[in-house]
């Protein structure tokens, strides 16, 4: 069920990512922040923060346009990546990425307005000409990342909004706030592997769950390894760490 | 555009002042970057990303000696800074102290952070705001101010010698600086002549200290040397405690585990003779039993 259940959300989210494309633009908070205006991204970057400290990176498996879309390559391009190998590559976008808004807040002398629909017409983001091209341009870059280098490899490398959630849950893990994880019972496990070649962010799952709790920063609570699983070794559910 | 300074001479002052200050906060942490990448230790990690912290706030002293115009660059260096150091000074106290926070403290601590940190956000958002500075200065000071007097409250439960005498430098640095910022805050309500030379070179005299402080530490643990090895005592150890040749060689035996008798027979005295010289090592030592000796002499470790 809680496959099912995400898996119609995520689709709906990437069906409807032409309307909502500039909520989650790295671009436009920029220039927002260039006139002192808080942007509906950043809003929504802030959000991700707060959520993730209870929530872990489930937007990431459940409403991510971009991920559903890497999702659905997951059928035709099969190829594990090496997470440790590359994942440093967007905190190398991330870092500059927050200087150049926060510098350009100072520029403009401060914060003058807050406006969620900031550049889009009634809240719906592709209206013109140019916004069409950019998403295009947009969803190819992840499309071709993905089919070029591997499962969800864009998550690993240019994804602007994983940082965030990354800082949440471990903020969340270090003060042992109640969140959605995996559990699991190692003395069932018969180390088939099968969760291993299911996971769309490529983690050795078997390895990373021989201590009790299965909290790696890059494991998106997608649900696969527990359906997956024929010994029932891994469980989802709420819990501390 | 580069707008320079037409500088008189307290300006002089206050511009060596911050290249003091903001180099020898570089080169310390060269220093320790060379310590920690021979050891590898939790500390010497904590105290890397301190040293960092200084500098980044340091940084924009230092610009603003120089030039008439504001850098935004070195501003949200700066205030990157001043987060990292709130963030790190708790953990490299508790672990100086080797003490682990309960979650309930460390949740209260993470609360206080987040707190910072968005006042500190807001602030730079919404510049106008002149409350917002104050409040996040107060809180910068009161938690550097809690966690200095934590650390001298508690820094009797430390063994290592040296670290102990680096932490009270430490605090009568602090203690200097208290003072001397109380007089900064009073300059600004009583106008008097000879304070104002005062006026914005405290902080930076404190970063001094603390740099060169932590440089020196560096140094120094870089070139010590186990006390006691192979049986063998180091003559540091014998010139530091002024302790006599034949008082080494009583330490030796005793660390190899004779008692006094034992160690009478083997260097031909008497038991009441060795008993007279532990009398004197301990007093030299400021220690009071055969086991704290031990102690003393097992204390050189990585921190």
């Amino acid at each position: 069920m809680y496959q099912k259940t995400r898996i119609a959300i995520a689709t709906l989210s990437m069906i409807l990512f032409p309307l909502t494309f500039y909520y989650f633009s790295p671009y436009l908070s920029i220039m927002g922040a260039a006139e002192g205006i808080v942007s509906g991204s950043i809003i929504v970057f802030i959000m991700l923060f707060l959520s993730s400290i209870f929530l872990g990176r489930a937007f990431c498996s459940w409403v991510c346009p971009a991920g559903a879309i890497q999702d659905q390559l997951l059928k035709s391009r099969t190829k594990r990546v090496n997470v440790k190998k590359i994942s440093w590559i967007k905190y190398v976008i991330w870092v500059p990425w927050l200087m150049t808004i926060l510098f350009m807040f100072k520029r403009a002398g401060g914060a003058k307005q807050v406006d969620f629909l900031y550049q889009t017409e009634m809240g719906i983001s592709v209206t013109s000409l140019g916004s069409a091209i950019t998403f295009t341009i947009v969803i190819m870059l992840f499309y071709l990342i993905s089919l070029i280098f591997g499962r969800r490899s864009a998550c690993h490398t240019i994804c602007w909004m994983a940082p965030f959630m990354v800082l949440g849950k471990k903020l969340g893990e270090l003060l042992q706030v109640p969140s959605l994880r995996l559990k699991r019972d190692p003395s069932k496990c018969i180390e088939c592997k099968k969760c291993n070649s299911v996971c769309p962010m490529s983690l050795n799952v078997v390895d990373l769950s021989r201590n009790k709790d299965l909290s790696d920063h890059n494991c998106i609570l997608c649900g696969r390894c527990v359906d997956v699983c024929l010994q029932d070794v891994i469980k989802i559910g709420i819990g501390r760490g | 555009m580069v707008y320079y300074k037409n500088m008189n001479s307290a300006e002089i002052t206050r511009f060596i002042i911050n290249s003091v200050a903001i180099f020898s906060g570089i080169f310390a942490l060269g220093g320790v970057t060379i310590l920690y990448k021979q050891y590898k230790t939790r500390i010497l990690k904590l105290i890397i990303i301190f040293l960092l912290s200084i500098v980044l706030i340091s940084n924009r002293f230092w610009l603003d000696s120089i030039f008439s115009k504001e850098f935004i660059i070195s501003g949200i260096a700066s205030f990157l800074g001043c987060a990292m150091c709130i963030i790190i000074l708790p953990y490299l106290t508790t672990s100086l102290l080797s003490i682990k926070l309960s979650l309930m403290k460390l949740r209260i601590l993470w609360v206080w952070n987040l707190l910072y940190i968005g006042l500190a956000l807001s602030y730079y958002l919404l510049p106008e705001q002149a409350l917002l500075l104050n409040i996040t200065s107060l809180m910068l000071l009161l938690s550097i101010l809690f966690w200095v007097i934590f650390l001298i409250i508690n820094s009797k439960n430390i063994n290592d010698r040296r670290l102990k005498k680096s932490l009270n430098g430490f605090a009568l640095l602090s203690f200097i600086f208290l003072i001397f910022l109380t007089l900064d805050m009073l300059i600004t309500l009583l106008p008097i002549e000879v304070l104002s030379i005062i006026d914005n070179f405290s902080i930076m005299f404190y970063f001094c200290g603390i740099n060169t402080g932590i440089f020196f530490f560096a140094d120094d643990f870089l070139s010590r040397e186990a006390y006691i090895e192979k049986g063998k005592l180091s003559s540091s150890f014998l010139e530091n405690f002024k302790l006599t040749l034949r008082e080494g060689e009583i330490i030796e035996k005793v660390y190899s585990g004779s008692t006094n008798k034992e160690v009478g027979e083997q260097l031909y005295i008497s038991s009441k003779t060795v008993e007279n010289h532990l009398t004197n090592i301990y007093q030299k030592l400021q220690i009071k039993s055969r086991t704290k000796l031990i102690i003393e002499l097992n204390t050189w470790q990585k921190l």
